[in-house]
């Protein structure tokens, strides 16, 4: 299992058996390169820990945790969990301020606790059969064990054909779940069961607290340094920047850029294809801070290339190729000697970035008068493009943004979404139709805390986004899956603890104000970011889709895996509507396609792609075990207590 | 909310709303900011640039509402 992951952790593994539990860790070393090795014991022995990832706060824990009389060996984190658990127990998760995925033995009571952060920055997946536990920071990892089954699950399917990915805790491989981001699990002889000791809340609408909005400006900004820094400084190895061209890497990068004397770092993508490039921004917000910067080039025959290996990664059908040139930028990255980067993911769920937010609030305008011809024309303030073409503005307008006008719907603001993106499951072969259709999202408004009812809309929307994509695609297939593919480990300021509680109380004009996203991080940071990129267009973050993977040039493998027997071996798709998909493809070499065109076409080469590399594939094809020695190796079933460092 | 307050909210709309050479579609803009920010409820005939299209236009209404 420990060598499925060898590449999130290069730099050193180790494991612990006992009669009864077992724990492996890949190790990237970070913090306390010399002192950190995993799993690692408590003082007596009694309880041992395997983590994955930071928390920041440790130094601040630590001397709270000195004070209560513990000692410390090592200045590592790791440390710091174990003595925090010690003291308080379940308790001490809501004291973390990070992102992390860990487990902790407990050899004297036989109860495992699996804990991952609030909002799921750190996959961590199990499998439970017959009162055996297997969990892992990667399915491949579980998929190590000859004895697990393989097999996609069709609600999994589902919920990626609807809501653009998996829901915690389903993902898309039968019988293998994943811990709900702020949760804890615990498994011992009564059983298996998980708990939260965190959820995302907002304030109820009116009831905000009331601050002038530079007070309110300052308050976050003061927030938002904090997070840099710790991100920042609290490493002992140094730390890069991901600088996209918008705001909110621009923020981080500024901020970054404050606490160090040497050029920071700082990465980028770039396009090959204008349309999605954003080299401009990205050259402006370098000029100002005088960062030593490099940038990829992607285009699209380097996305198909890249496809396989990506899915493979994401472990996940996907509707979108653009985590591919993350995977290519995390490759940059590593190539010059980084392992941290710090990114501004995060600040559109947090702070109201979205157009889907944008969209909504035009829909509950329209709502209040559906008939009323002035306020459909709210929809041409959405897009330029809109207003640059009146003649056909108004007709999509009606079309798409303009159905299901119910103001009552607690989703108003993802339904358009969810019922295009539906739109995908008439793909599906007729032994998948049924599970798959059975997903809408009205299971995920049937979960909605009591008191959503109490919010404004935009924190209706906003809980929509931190629960589904943002755990379940951004932080995941487009986040750590692709980070950590080259052994880069990412960091979020924006989805700091102190700014995700401070922002959910915020009244909704301070995010969104009118129609202008970001508003107070806009103001908060003005000074440090050119007015250029605050005051540009969004520009959401996208790559060549169906195009990169039809036409000149295209990889054989599309071919292989779209064929109608191929399409039918894995059993997912109906091979005649994949046959009249790719002969379109094939036709305008994927060019000029809708939108649920190349939504579907993704659709189906990830999911041929995980078939191929999970479901037909069998141990022998899987990467080999890892070779080097272990740094820690504690045996108490061969040995009495074998251990190496 | 006091007059001061909302004066001072109206002051920052139109320092950061896009300027749009089309006044129709700015009235309805606009007409989304008062109904989202301030709770008033217009009506087509409030959603058009000779009630709304100017400051003391957004301001009228807001006073109307606030009383």
């Amino acid at each position: 299992m420990i060598g499925q992951l060898r590449h999130r952790g290069p730099d050193g593994h180790g494991y612990f058996r006992d009669h009864h539990a077992a724990l492996g860790h890949a190790r990237l070393s970070i913090i306390d390169e010399a002192g950190g090795g995993q799993p690692m014991a408590s003082p007596d022995g009694r309880f041992w820990l395997t983590f994955n990832g930071e928390v920041f706060n440790y130094v601040e824990l630590r001397a709270q945790l000195s004070d209560r009389g513990h000692q410390f060996k090592s200045v590592s984190d790791t440390e710091v969990i174990l003595h925090a658990w010690e003291e308080w127990g379940e308790g001490c998760f809501s004291r973390f301020n990070g992102q992390w995925a860990l487990a902790i033995w407990d050899r004297l009571e036989r109860r495992l606790v699996l804990s991952r952060d609030r909002l799921g920055v750190r996959p961590l997946y199990y499998h439970l059969d017959r009162g055996r536990l297997r969990f892992a920071s990667e399915i491949k990892a579980i998929l190590a064990d000859p004895t697990v089954h393989r097999g996609l699950d069709a609600v999994g399917m589902g919920q990626v054909l609807t809501l653009w990915s998996t829901v915690a805790p389903r993902t898309a491989f039968a019988g293998i779940a994943q811990l709900e981001p702020g949760h804890v699990a615990v498994f011992d002889a009564k059983g298996f069961r998980t708990t939260p000791y965190w959820s995302s809340t907002f304030a109820a609408e009116g009831r905000e607290p009331q601050h002038d909005v530079d007070e309110n400006a300052g308050a976050l900004r003061e927030r938002i340094i904090e997070a840099v820094r710790l991100r920042f400084l609290r490493s002992d190895v140094p730390v890069a920047g991901y600088l996209s061209g918008g705001i909110d890497s621009s923020v981080t990068a500024a901020v970054m850029a404050k606490y160090t004397d040497v050029p920071l770092h700082t990465f980028s993508l770039r396009f090959a294809d204008a349309e999605f490039d954003e080299g401009p921004y990205q050259q402006q917000m370098v000029a100002k801070l005088g960062t030593e910067h490099h940038d990829v080039t992607v285009s699209g025959s380097d996305i198909a290339q890249a496809f396989p290996e990506v899915v493979r990664h994401a472990e996940t059908p996907v509707l979108r190729s653009a985590p591919a040139p993350m995977f290519l930028l995390s490759g940059l990255v590593r190539a010059h000697g980084y392992k941290v980067v710090v990114t501004g993911e995060g600040a559109d769920e947090v702070l109201g970035g979205y157009d889907l937010f944008r969209e909504a609030r035009v829909r509950l305008f329209w709502s209040r008068d559906p008939s009323s011809a002035k306020r459909a024309r709210a929809a041409e303030l959405l897009y330029p493009w809109m207003t640059r073409s009146p003649g056909q503005a108004p007709a999509f307008a009606r079309s798409f943004f303009g159905r299901n006008l119910d103001a009552e719907d607690p989703a108003m603001s993802h339904r358009p979404r969810w019922d295009s993106t539906s739109a995908l499951k008439g793909m599906l072969s007729p032994d998948w139709q049924a599970a798959a259709t059975a997903v809408s999202g009205d299971e995920l408004i049937a979960a909605m805390p009591s008191d959503s009812d109490d919010w404004d809309p935009l924190s209706r929307a906003q809980w929509l986004e931190m629960t589904t994509l943002l755990p379940g695609y951004i932080l995941a297939s487009q986040g750590d899956r692709m980070l950590m593919a080259h052994s880069v480990e990412g960091r979020f300021p924006f989805l700091d603890r102190n700014v995700i509680e401070f922002a959910s109380q915020l009244p909704s004009r301070d995010k969104l104000f009118g129609l202008r996203e970001k508003y107070l991080l806009m103001r908060a940071f003005n000074d440090l970011v050119p007015e250029a990129v605050l005051n540009r267009p969004k520009q959401p973050y996208r790559s060549p889709d169906a195009s990169a993977f039809f036409g000149a040039g295209a990889p054989d493998w599309v071919t292989e895996l779209t064929s109608p027997e191929a399409v039918a071996e894995a059993g997912v798709f109906d091979p005649a509507r994949v046959g009249g998909l790719v002969a379109k493809c094939v036709r305008t070499g994927g060019q000029n396609l809708g939108n649920t065109d190349c939504m579907r076409v993704l659709a189906v080469l990830s999911t041929q792609l995980i078939h191929q590399q999970f479901i037909a594939a069998d141990g022998a094809q899987l990467p080999s075990a890892t070779s080097q020695e272990p740094t820690v190796a504690v045996d108490f079933v061969e040995h009495n207590d074998r251990s190496t460092k | 909310m006091t007059p001061l307050e909302a004066d001072r909210i109206l002051r920052d709309w139109v320092a950061a709303r896009d300027e749009l050479r089309d006044a129709e579609l700015q009235a309805v803009a606009n007409a989304l900011f008062l109904e989202e920010t301030f709770g008033v409820s217009l009506s087509d005939v409030d959603i058009d640039p000779s009630v709304i299209g100017s400051v003391s236009g957004m301001r009228a209404v807001i006073a109307r509402h606030l009383g």
